[in-house]
């Protein structure tokens, strides 16, 4: 039993670390979720079931859910302001046409921005 | 954190905290050496007083009713406010929307996903019921089932599409729902003052005798349970759909 406390614990710290480490929010919202996931599996080795599911649904489920929700929706208002401050001279996408983008899924972590999305001047698009 | 000096500055820092801290940490009792005398006095009253079996769920609902009050208009306000936030949004009919909030449509769930998370929003929903209403007997309650429900909705847009998702979330009479199992702890609560009793005290009907549990024995304990679990379902579909639905509005308005 007190292995397995310390395994747990060791592995909490080393995911705790992880995610603070990590840079890039989508993969931290992965790593979070994780993280989530062993917490609850500590709680539930130190014999408290009910607060391991309240932190299983709220830490491994929901709170990555909301920040991967939140992510797509900044990332999403960016990528459509920085089109309509270039729509004016691209008149053949007007009329609500999709830029080369279309139909392709962008995961919120992607690296680079679409061709077409011009970087504003003095705005770094993320903290990398 | 270019600088080695600021480096030698937070090591120096950080060294001390966790010195500090392993000093403190050091003497604390082990996890299952438990001094305080409350377990004791509660792992006495909630099998005999109040007929249910998870002491968690006792405290939480019952001798500790009021700070779950507190919490649950935590989220309450919470779920308000992002929704305050979210619904004021520039949107202009017809204007050009990148397709990152749409996975399931853009690339097309595998037939393997959508046939597995089918037959799975089943037993979630029941998953999610069972968590709500056993809340007093087993570890689980309102907070944690509601989540669990609030995510069959959420699957089920994963698999098939915002349609479906639309279909079954977007009702008005939701942020009733929700407000109604937020006030519903409330009100039961003030129902014991017409009883001439304490604020949330217990004056269902209990269980008879010391070994009488069953699912409704707890008097108000699964009847506030019930509550939470529908303002919590409620809350995080809201929210779901709120994040959702901006993109929805404008792909229909562009399409």
């Amino acid at each position: 039993m007190i292995g397995m406390q310390l395994a747990i614990l060791a592995i909490v710290a080393a995911a705790g670390g992880a995610v603070v480490f990590t840079r890039k929010p989508g993969e931290q919202v992965v790593g979070a979720s994780f993280f989530g996931l062993m917490l609850a599996l500590m709680f539930f080795i130190f014999q408290a079931p009910d607060v391991a599911l309240s932190q299983l649904v709220i830490g491994a489920v929901a709170l990555p859910l909301m920040v991967l929700l939140a992510i797509a929706k900044t990332r999403s208002t960016q990528m459509r302001q920085d089109h309509e401050r270039e729509q004016p001279r691209k008149p053949e996408r007007e009329h609500g046409r999709h830029g080369p983008d279309e139909g392709r899924f962008s995961p919120p972590d992607e690296e680079r921005p679409p061709a077409d999305v011009r970087q504003p001047p003095g705005r770094p698009r993320e903290a990398r | 954190m270019r600088h080695p000096g600021r480096m030698g500055i937070f090591f120096t820092g950080a060294a001390a905290v966790a010195a500090l801290y392993a000093l403190s940490a050091i003497r604390l009792p082990g996890p299952e050496d438990v001094r305080g005398e409350y377990m004791r006095i509660i792992n006495g009253e909630c099998v005999t007083f109040r007929h249910v079996t998870d002491a968690v769920t006792a405290v939480n609902f019952d001798f500790r009713g009021f700070d779950t009050l507190g919490e649950e208009f935590i989220l309450f306000v919470s779920v308000m406010g992002t929704l305050v936030l979210l619904r004021q949004t520039d949107a202009k009919p017809g204007a050009w929307a990148p397709d990152a909030l749409s996975p399931g449509r853009a690339v097309g769930a595998s037939d393997a996903l959508r046939v597995w998370i089918l037959a799975m929003t089943g037993p979630t929903v029941l998953f999610g019921i069972y968590t709500v209403i056993h809340g007093q007997l087993t570890p689980g309650g309102g907070f944690q089932g509601g989540v669990i429900l609030a995510t069959a909705p959420l699957l089920l847009y994963l698999a098939e599409s915002f349609d479906v998702f639309r279909r079954i979330t977007s009702h008005r009479y939701l942020e009733i729902v929700e407000a109604v199992g937020a006030g519903a702890y409330g009100v039961i609560g003030l129902l014991a003052l017409f009883r001439g009793r304490e604020f949330m005290a217990n004056i269902f009907h209990l269980g008879k005798g010391g070994n009488d549990i069953n699912l409704f024995s707890g008097g108000t304990i699964p009847v506030i349970n019930a509550a939470v679990g529908i303002e919590v379902t409620a809350g995080f579909v809201l929210l779901l759909y709120a994040f959702l639905q901006e993109m929805l509005e404008r792909k229909e308005a562009g399409s």
